[in-house]
């Protein structure tokens, strides 16, 4: 009920922030009205995203983090910008008015209507109560903030290093969380690749024709990827929306050639930083263009290296709290990355080589292992990268998580077959500048995320500098034959009638379309579609508020009403496992943590807790009733609940 | 002066060059092999069928 208005009112806010903030900067300010509305409002929403998710952050770090205080940041985010009401009325109007005349009277009726269509389908998963395959967000997006707002401040959760990360919109999912719920934090990640497509629309018109920016926005959302993360709390959509801003700010840049533009483009490259440490690559691939840019405006390096400077400056100064928290809690501002160079509090050389031979595993072919001629087929061998589009394309379960289903996998986690079949005819004409600097930027962020991670949902922000390109060929660039105009842009609509078809499935497969109009009601939706929900309400009913428990195989802790730590190896090294040879050693570990209980997911009935050596250790803690084995939900019965029967754990549960 | 039709930059509009050969077949053979490729397997698994 409270969904949609929640999400707005923070939205609203954070413009009302951003728009102020841009006033104040200069960059915007009535007076020099250099910028359309739609252009303005844009930048507006992505700046007081950042400014916002800083203003709950300082409260959560203060220790302010009640829901007094999240409504004093909300309605003083507002009060700030409410002289800018007048771009946030002009915004509705434009946003309204682009509507109604691209829906009723545009040659472009089909995909406008289709645009349109896409936002509806996907806004319903959005507003349906996060189950089990939303896993980032029920373990680390939203599960973060409510450990914060249990705990009514933001501190280190160390068991979970994605918690040191930049977190722009899960700053903004606390005051969601508080107020609603997880479906009012899904709106927002939803509103975020709303406003991408708008962005994109909006380039696409100002640089190169009205059918190109629908082409492009049409682009963006038959990804079946983009379809799938608009229904989840994640933040992927955030760091799209940045990379959109930064293009249309470097493009209005490139234009006018005005400071105040440049400066745009640096905040929106700060946002992408922001939100993720994946914006560094953005920022990074943005520098050079920057510089270029200057050079050909102003034919000399002094003066280029001088904006690319006041650019990066800026952009490195807006994103730097994130980077500094993270430095001063663990000893590493881009934990737990650079191991090697900065350390990192509860992190190991063990931890760092897993996570990055997590990292390379994704892609077609084995990572290596170093067999004769296994170096011919591994994801960055000469062969595979050559291939790497069309893989991408045709062979989607090599570029997400093993475990992934194949329908999983190709529905709602892959990039679709639109880029591969539009792309290459790019060639047939020469594109305008616009184009060829999506082109430029996309060709960067592309050779980057094949040389370091090939997982598709760290491709979505590059897609962005790709659909401009293919929106152009669409639109404009194709060869004046009948033919040639007619079957690309079939070809676009099958792709775009197969991702509404993805989105059919997950809303049926899932019951998220109904469960996101409130039938059936929350609780039994869950039950039925989220083990992680019965699990945790299983183990909220058996133990008291002040448990604190261990999660083994299972990081999906949203729905716990209790303190917990995610205790496997391989997460942190809160728990030093190489230490430990005896059932007392564990038990001290868990006493350090104050861990009252824990609960360990089994994906086999056969498996063993942890090893065979710690099974053991468990074995003897219950022959000697220092450790109790609780039992399992009857409908979940891979999980199984403990407690820790010690004197310390018994005081502690008091 | 006499006046001269300004030459055409567009592409010829003949329908058998090679532009218009590519933007007619390239698309439906990605679409094609991603039916095959991608999506039989997708859907015969959804279908049980695999």
């Amino acid at each position: 009920m409270l969904t949609l208005p929640v999400a707005a009112c923070i939205l609203v806010s954070a413009f009302l922030l951003g728009a102020q903030a841009l006033a104040w900067l200069r960059l915007c300010a009535p007076p020099r009205r250099d910028l359309p509305v739609a252009d303005k409002s844009l930048h507006a929403l992505g700046l007081g995203m950042v400014l916002m998710a800083y203003i709950v952050l300082a409260a959560g770090l203060l220790g302010w983090l009640h829901r007094w205080a999240l409504l004093l940041v909300v309605i003083g985010c507002a009060g700030l910008g409410c002289r800018q009401y007048r771009l946030l009325l002009d915004a509705l109007r434009t946003l309204g008015r682009a509507a109604k005349r691209g829906i009723f009277q545009s040659p472009r009726r089909p995909i406008y209507i289709f645009l349109v269509v896409w936002a509806l389908m996907t806004l319903l998963p959005a507003m349906a109560p996060p189950i089990d395959h939303d896993y980032d967000g029920l373990s680390q997006h939203l599960a973060s903030p409510k450990l914060y707002l249990r705990s009514g401040e933001i501190r280190p959760l160390w068991s979970d290093h994605h918690s040191h990360f930049p977190s722009t919109l899960q700053m903004l999912f606390v005051p969601a969380l508080a107020f609603c719920g997880p479906e009012a934090a899904k709106v927002l990640h939803w509103a975020c690749g709303i406003a991408a497509a708008l962005v994109l629309i909006v380039i696409g018109r100002r640089y190169l024709s009205a059918g190109a920016g629908a082409w492009a926005a049409f682009a963006l959302v038959t990804v079946p990827q983009i379809g799938g993360l608009a229904g989840l709390a994640y933040v992927d959509l955030a760091s799209v929306l940045f990379a959109a801003l930064l293009l249309l700010g470097l493009r209005t840049w490139l234009h006018t050639q005005k400071t105040s533009h440049l400066l745009l483009a640096g905040l929106a490259a700060a946002g992408g930083m922001t939100v993720k440490m994946q914006g560094v690559q953005l920022f990074a691939v943005a520098l050079p263009v920057v510089f270029c840019g200057a050079i050909w405006m102003w034919r000399g390096p002094g003066r280029a290296a001088k904006r690319t400077a006041v650019f990066g400056l800026l952009a490195v100064v807006v994103a730097a709290p994130w980077y500094v928290k993270s430095w001063v809690w663990t000893g590493n501002p881009v934990y737990p990355f650079a191991y090697e160079t900065f350390g990192g509090k509860y992190w190991g050389p063990r931890e760092a080589e897993q996570y990055r031979d997590h990292q390379l595993e994704f892609g077609v072919g084995s990572p290596g292992d170093g067999e004769p001629g296994a170096a011919l087929d591994t994801p960055r061998s000469p062969k595979n990268l050559l291939l790497a589009p069309a893989n991408l394309a045709l062979r989607p379960r090599e570029f997400v998580e093993s475990g992934l289903s194949p329908v999983h996998a190709l529905a709602w986690n892959s990039v679709g077959p639109l880029f591969l079949a539009i792309l290459p005819l790019l060639a047939l004409r020469r594109p305008p500048r616009i184009v060829l600097l999506s082109l430029a930027m996309f060709g960067a962020m592309w050779l980057g995320w094949l040389m370091m991670m090939q997982y598709a949902r760290y491709l979505m922000p590059s897609l962005v500098f790709a659909c401009i390109p293919a929106g152009y060929v669409l639109a404009d660039g194709l060869p004046k034959s009948r033919l040639a105009q007619l079957v690309p842009r079939v070809v676009a609509w099958a792709c775009g009638g197969v991702a509404l078809g993805f989105l059919a499935l997950g809303g049926l497969v899932f019951g998220s379309w109904s469960a996101g109009v409130g039938v059936p009601d929350r609780a039994t939706y869950l039950k039925a579609h989220s083990e992680s929900y019965r699990f945790a309400e299983w183990v909220n009913t058996l133990t008291n508020e002040k448990a604190r428990i261990g999660l083994y195989s299972e990081p999906r802790g949203f729905y716990l009403d209790r303190d917990y730590i995610w205790a496997d190896p391989g997460h942190s090294r809160l728990i030093e496992y190489d230490r430990i040879e005896s059932g007392d050693d564990l038990l001290d570990a868990y006493s350090r943590l104050g861990l009252t209980h824990i609960v360990h997911r089994r994906f086999g009935p056969d498996q063993p807790f942890l090893s065979e050596e710690f099974q053991a250790m468990l074995d003897e803690l219950i022959a000697e009733r220092r450790v109790r084995r609780i039992g399992q939900p009857p409908s979940d019965p891979s999980y199984v609940l403990y407690k820790i029967e010690e004197p310390w754990a018994r005081e502690l549960l008091k | 002066m006499s006046k001269r039709k300004p030459e055409s930059t567009e592409p010829s509009t003949d329908p058998f060059t090679l532009p218009v050969a590519c933007a007619a077949l390239w698309p439906p053979v990605v679409l094609l092999a991603y039916f095959v490729k991608a999506l039989r397997p997708g859907l015969m698994t959804l279908l049980g069928l695999e």
